[in-house]
């Protein structure tokens, strides 16, 4: 379909089920006004903010997840997959609040201090967005400090922090013995990645886990917060 | 080989001005930063922005030798970057190692120094790069002091300084001057050691390689300024913006070495590929690659400045891919005409493991390579119209004496390649490279000796080691 012929199609016209899948088909074509617009009209039209989460954005963005493991997507058309989905969450954020239904999540991500390394931690960035968490990407070279002040600001469910560096690696434990020095280490679920890292050094370090690529990211920041929300609920 | 006409070489070289003049380079250190600013450059000192005027880049690239020779202990193993020399490095910066017998673990001081070991045995591996693999168990601080005691006691080659900030890259200077029975002044004009130094494409220089470079340029050691770019994240996806941005990076690095020390040596570095679009992983030996190698060659050339690149590949084991993905690269990277070739040997995983089978395979290739450059010059005997004129037809030239005076020579010898016929093949146990090249580095370090040092230096070095581990144990390093 040309974008002039996509141009045409009125949201509006279309039954609840056509505009799902439709937004489905947005999501994938990372349309993001398309589905700022979609959610806005299932709102009017009287759904809860829940449904349009579940029905609309997550299980749109499941089926890019999958045609992306499956290597039939591209980073950049994921990119803008996540991106539609930003720009749903952002309207539905503030709602879902008001509900109290439990939040997808929120992550607080950085590549520690003296590592510059950032390709895969903006990937993970990406892939936790088009989930629909809400992400906040502190950059690169961060000591432990900024760490703090980040979670202390944004208050996240999840810490993240990338290392490429056998050098820079151990600075992950600098910054979770400061967590537990601080009695805040079980405030949050502390997801490490990158390429030197594995399992083992999760575990010593004492991270909640450790995420080989960025949809295991994905994976287990969802497996997570399903965790906290029964210890809460 | 020059795939690219001179004309859009030099709308590359255009195109890498305007990069430096319009939008500039972000650099994270106080120190450039202020140097750049004297000698003229714009600089932003909120962003750490720097733009430079194509004068100052041309002014850098009168003082730039063309060629430079780098002397470690034992002088016969010097080796010059430039002209007509190719020099190969063993693989450098991975975390993990592999080998067929422990399979793949964690880098550590023992495999470290039996890399090491390979290298110092194989005469086609003209240098240690950085780390072959990072010993992960010794403390991350004074780690080098440890690398650096290898590289210098197991080997008696150039080798890389670990250029993370003034006091590692200061270690391995004060120590090569050490293992030479020098002053370290000595070799601010007789360089021993070279460093590589990353630009963080897009468009930056991180606080402790600029730190690192400094250090070299003003000891007169010469830095190899690298943008490793992987197109499609780190640059455009399409080649000529790549190798403009890469260009202008590089030019960049080389301005700062010659603001710090006008004249000092310092090489053109070249590291572009691309990554997987599906998933965002480097890939290497890939097409790209390879006229990635080529052009930048051309690019060096047209600056008169010695050449680096890589030769990589993103195989997971020492297998088909391995071998034809390094090919690709490796042929590249000669056929651009480059100086020196890093991570010649053993490389793996896009450069996460070092394997123990590779560093053969490669030497293998390597030393084909090695011999394919040889200038073909004959004279009359070498055109054999005697021994062609001796041998009636359907004879053979197995006895006539032009052989018997040459066949021991005659031919490269390989050193992994098996040449048996099928059935005395599968007799000897069916090997096959991959499994024969296990034998071949265990023999190897089986047979290894190290190479004599003088019981004073030793000692000199052992006490510089010792003084300094309990010095950065007190208080500390620059950048930990
Ligand atoms: C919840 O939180 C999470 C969860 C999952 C997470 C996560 C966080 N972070 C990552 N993940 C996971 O999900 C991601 C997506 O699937 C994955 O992320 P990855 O990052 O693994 O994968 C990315 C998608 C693609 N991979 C990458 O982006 C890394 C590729 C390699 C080739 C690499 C690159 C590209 C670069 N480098 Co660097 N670099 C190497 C790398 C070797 C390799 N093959 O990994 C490595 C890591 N580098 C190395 C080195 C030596 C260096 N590098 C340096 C610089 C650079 C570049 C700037 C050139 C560039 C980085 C650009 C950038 N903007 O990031 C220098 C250091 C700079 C610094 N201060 O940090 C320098 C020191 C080189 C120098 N002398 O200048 C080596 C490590 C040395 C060691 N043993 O510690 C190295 C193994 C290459 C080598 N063999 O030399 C997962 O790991």
């Amino acid at each position: 379909m040309t974008d002039a012929q996509e141009d045409d199609i009125d949201l509006r016209s279309l039954s609840d089920d056509e505009l799902i899948e439709q937004m489905h088909d947005d999501l994938y074509d990372g349309l993001q006004e398309e589905i700022v617009e979609g959610t806005q009209i299932l709102l009017e039209r009287g759904w809860g903010p829940s449904k349009v989460l579940d029905e609309a954005l997550v299980a749109g963005m499941n089926i890019v997840g999958v045609d992306f493991r499956d290597g039939i997507l591209f980073v950049p058309e994921v990119l803008m997959a996540a991106n539609a989905m930003k720009g749903g969450m952002e309207i539905l954020r503030p709602l879902l609040a008001e509900t109290g239904a439990p939040p997808l999540g929120k992550a607080v991500i950085g590549t520690v201090k003296g590592d510059i390394h950032d390709i895969g931690k903006n990937l993970v960035t990406m892939m936790w967005e088009g989930a629909g968490f809400e992400v906040i990407d502190i950059g690169i070279n961060k000591p432990v400090e900024e760490f703090i002040e980040a979670l202390e600001t944004h208050q996240p469910d999840i810490l993240g922090m990338s290392a490429l560096l056998t050098t820079t690696m151990p600075y992950m434990k600098v910054v979770i013995d400061e967590l537990v020095e601080r009695g805040l280490r079980d405030d949050y679920i502390v997801l490490v990645g990158g390429a030197p890292l594995n399992e083992e050094f999760g575990e010593a370090i004492g991270a909640d886990a450790y995420c080989r690529d960025a949809a295991v990211a994905v994976e287990t920041a969802k497996e997570f917060m399903q965790k906290k929300r029964n210890a809460a609920g | 080989m020059e795939i690219v006409r001179p004309e859009d070489i030099e709308r590359i070289h255009e195109a890498s001005l305007t990069i430096l003049e319009e939008m500039g380079i972000e650099v994270m250190n106080d120190a450039a930063l202020a140097l750049l600013e004297n000698a003229g450059a714009e600089v932003d000192h909120s962003s750490g922005m720097v733009r430079l005027d194509r004068g100052l880049v041309e002014q850098a690239l009168t003082s730039v030798p063309p060629q430079v020779t780098l002397t470690p202990r034992n002088p016969d193993h010097a080796i010059d970057l430039g002209g007509t020399h190719l020099n190969f490095s063993l693989v450098a910066g991975p975390p993990n190692v592999h080998d067929r017998v422990q399979g793949r673990r964690s880098g550590n001081y023992t495999d470290y120094c039996n890399l090491v070991r390979l290298a110092q045995s194989l005469n086609i591996i003209h240098l240690i790069g950085n780390q072959p693999t990072a010993p992960q168990e010794l403390p991350a601080a004074t780690r080098h002091l440890d690398t650096y005691w290898a590289n210098l006691t197991l080997s008696d080659r150039v080798f890389h300084a670990t250029a993370i900030g003034e006091q590692r890259t200061l270690d391995a200077i004060h120590m090569c001057a050490l293992a030479r029975g020098v002053e370290t002044e000595a070799l601010v004009d007789s360089p021993a050691l070279l460093t590589v130094i990353n630009v963080n494409s897009p468009r930056r220089l991180d606080d402790a390689l600029c730190a690192g470079l400094m250090t070299m340029a003003r000891w007169g050691q010469p830095c190899v300024i690298t943008p490793f770019t992987l197109m499609g994240a780190m640059t455009p996806v399409t080649l000529p913006a790549a190798l403009a941005q890469q260009n202008a990076e590089a030019l960049f690095g080389v301005v700062l070495t010659q603001l710090v020390n006008p004249g000092v040596p310092v090489v053109y570095g070249a590291f572009t590929s691309n990554v997987d679009m599906r998933t965002g992983a480097p890939a290497f030996g890939t097409p790209e690659n390879t006229k990635a190698n080529l052009i930048a060659g051309q690019l060096a050339r047209r600056y008169g400045l010695p050449y680096r690149t890589s030769n990589a590949n993103a195989s997971n084991v020492a297998d088909a891919q391995a071998a034809y993905e390094t090919e690709m690269a490796l042929w590249g990277a000669v056929l651009g005409g480059a100086h020196l070739v890093y991570h010649a040997a053993g490389w793996l995983e896009g450069g996460l493991t070092a394997s123990f089978e590779k560093v053969i395979l490669d030497a293998e290739i390597l030393q084909s390579m090695a011999e394919i450059l040889q200038p073909i010059e004959f004279g009359e005997a070498d055109l054999g119209l005697d021994a062609i004129r001796d041998v009636e037809p359907g004879g053979h030239f197995f006895g006539t004496e032009h052989t018997m005076e040459r066949f021991e020579t005659a031919f490269y010898r390989p050193l992994l390649s098996d040449w048996q016929n099928y059935e005395n093949w599968e007799a000897a146990g069916s090997e096959d490279a991959y499994q024969r090249a296990t034998g071949i580095w265990q023999q190897l370090l089986e047979g290894y000796a190290e190479p004599p040092m003088d019981a004073a230096v030793r000692e000199a070095l052992n006490d510089y080691v010792t003084r300094r581990r309990g010095e950065i144990e007190r208080v500390g390093l620059d950048f930990e």
